[in-house]
């Protein structure tokens, strides 16, 4: 039986070298990976089942499940290690706040958002590391940001936006993004939607907790596209955190642009 | 004809002339289409830049074509006179095709769609592969090839599939009488929003369509991104059917009830060959 201790979140992210010719099963929360070494090849499957919570790195087992989907990947020799490493999604998110926003000329409101995060696995042999895969931790349903001429296909987050942290439920394979909005307009700015460009977060481990790089919008005129920052730090939130993820995109010190003309579109032009 | 004629010096000259025209002319002529549809295509779109590759080569071929003429000595007026009587014949019998070249004019101008979008047309919908001076070529999805004439497309009704980002798809679903309309939209709502293919916003919608002859009649409306039709299609009519199973909705079969006059009267039976 495995320990407490073995079954910590800091276990699921660490390299493993794998024996040939035995399955080895992760698990954190809803997904679960199934891995085999043989020779050259490496077998990667993987299947989600209703769980949130459970933290299970790299049980053997003799045999696997019927009904697995296997792909076959075909790689020089000499890699024996392999390690699953948290990542973002393709695509951008859309995030709806628990209740709908107004906020008043000049104020600065927050808030936190639980996002789904990928599973990258890649083969490393020292220094060198290679990139198999992407897995998604769940399957997401797919909205639309912008109107029906134009726009961005997003995945929508179930879980809302909340104040508060501990409003949260912390799970394995979600990361907390802290999300500040700035309104420097003249008028108030209402909120009903927020959509989260994941391509420019670095997700970062502190205790038992994932977070991503902070976020500030500022909103500056009517109908003008916003300022974004991407923070290269952890949030102050996050306690003796390491960074396990580097973002796939540098945003930048800031930056305007379509992003936020969509952005700025549907949190400005949505009244309520 | 007088043969010896073809091997003086003055026809080898002339014939060399025009072996270094075509030579030179023809790859100036190709090369410059070639190039000039890539600049026009990189600035403006596909369309333009096949139409004006064409339209140069054509020239050009034409222009070279003349050029010879002239060269072996036949009398341009003469053949330009009779160009235009032959054009006038030619106009009557090309009416058809000048229609198509003016269609294709207007198609140009007016472009409703381009080259690798989706459209219908008529009964025939596929993937824009040439939109050219006479026609357009169509590749349909089980891999026909079809040539529209640009006049029909003018003429006609043509529907871009693709021309926006996101589309609706409408599903008409009958089912029993006897349900209850509030928890049929219900399901219908919950399975779309199960759905992983079905866009959360625009928001689905469900409406309740008609008292038809065997069932009540709903349509759901399902926004998705344009590439994922058969995703969507293939999985929402699985999950519709799988969750009616589940809560026991009953999908009707057309069918048809027999009254004798009165609804709660039994419908009066004799039996006739009975054996004694």
């Amino acid at each position: 039986m495995t320990s407490q201790k073995e079954n910590s979140i800091h276990n699921l992210w660490k390299a493993k070298r794998l024996d040939e010719d035995i399955f080895y099963r992760w698990q954190a929360g809803p997904l679960i990976i199934w891995l085999k070494k043989l020779d050259e090849d490496w077998l990667i499957a993987e299947e989600r089942v209703e769980d949130y919570l459970t933290i299970s790195p790299y049980e053997e087992y003799k045999e696997t499940p019927d009904n697995l989907d296997w792909k076959r990947f075909v790689f020089k020799k000499g890699f024996k290690e392999i390690i699953l490493t948290p990542c973002m999604a393709d695509r951008p998110f859309v995030v709806t706040p628990n209740v709908p926003w107004i906020i008043l000329e000049g104020i600065q409101a927050k808030c936190f958002i639980n996002i789904p995060l990928w599973v990258k696995i890649s083969l490393v042999r020292g220094k060198e590391k290679h990139e198999l895969i992407r897995i998604p931790s769940k399957i997401l349903s797919n909205t639309w940001f912008g109107d029906t001429f134009q726009g961005e296909l997003c995945y929508a987050i179930s879980t809302m936006a909340v104040q508060h942290f501990n409003e949260l439920v912390i799970e394995p394979l979600r990361a907390v993004c802290l999300f500040k909005i700035e309104n420097k307009k003249k008028s108030m700015l209402p909120v009903k939607k927020i959509c989260v460009r994941p391509n420019f977060f670095n997700i970062y481990q502190a205790d038992e907790v994932l977070w991503t790089s902070e976020v500030k919008v500022i909103s500056m005129e009517e109908d003008k596209p916003s300022q974004l920052e991407y923070s290269k730090k952890a949030p102050s939130n996050a306690c003796n955190s390491i960074l396990i993820h580097e973002a796939d995109e540098n945003p930048g010190k800031s930056f305007f642009g379509d992003t936020f003309v969509k952005l700025s579109m549907n949190i400005v032009k949505r009244y309520f | 004809m007088n043969l010896t004629n073809i091997y003086s010096p003055d026809m080898l000259i002339i014939g060399l002339r025009i072996f270094i025209l075509l030579i030179i002319g023809m790859p100036v002529i190709i090369i410059f289409s070639r190039f000039l549809k890539k600049i026009l295509t990189h600035h403006f779109n596909a369309h333009i830049g096949i139409l004006f590759q064409k339209a140069v080569f054509i020239f050009g071929v034409t222009l070279i074509i003349i050029t010879i003429l002239y060269e072996l000595g036949y009398n341009l007026s003469a053949i330009l006179g009779a160009a235009g009587i032959a054009s006038v014949a030619i106009g009557f019998a090309a009416q058809t095709s000048l229609s198509n070249i003016i269609s294709g004019i207007f198609l140009y101008w007016e472009r409703p769609f381009q080259v690798s979008d989706i459209i219908r047309v008529g009964d025939t919908t596929g993937t824009v592969l040439t939109i050219d001076l006479l026609s357009i070529k169509l590749r349909t999805f089980d891999n026909l090839f079809i040539r529209i004439p640009n006049e029909t497309i003018i003429k006609g009704q043509v529907t871009t599939v693709t021309r926006y980002p996101i589309r609706r798809m409408d599903i008409n679903i009958g089912v029993a009488y006897k349900e209850d309309i509030e928890n049929i939209m219900r399901i219908l709502k919950d399975v779309a929003k199960c759905n992983p293919y079905s866009l959360d916003e625009p928001e689905p919608i469900v409406v309740f369509k008609d008292f038809a002859e065997s069932s009540l009649l709903f349509m759901l409306g399902l926004w998705f991104e344009k590439s994922q039709f058969l995703d969507l299609k293939n999985s929402i009519m699985r999950d519709i059917k799988n969750r009616f199973d589940k809560e026991g909705v009953e999908i009707p079969f057309p069918h048809i009830s027999l009254y004798s006059g009165s609804a709660t009267e039994p419908f009066p039976i004799s039996i006739v060959n009975q054996k004694k």
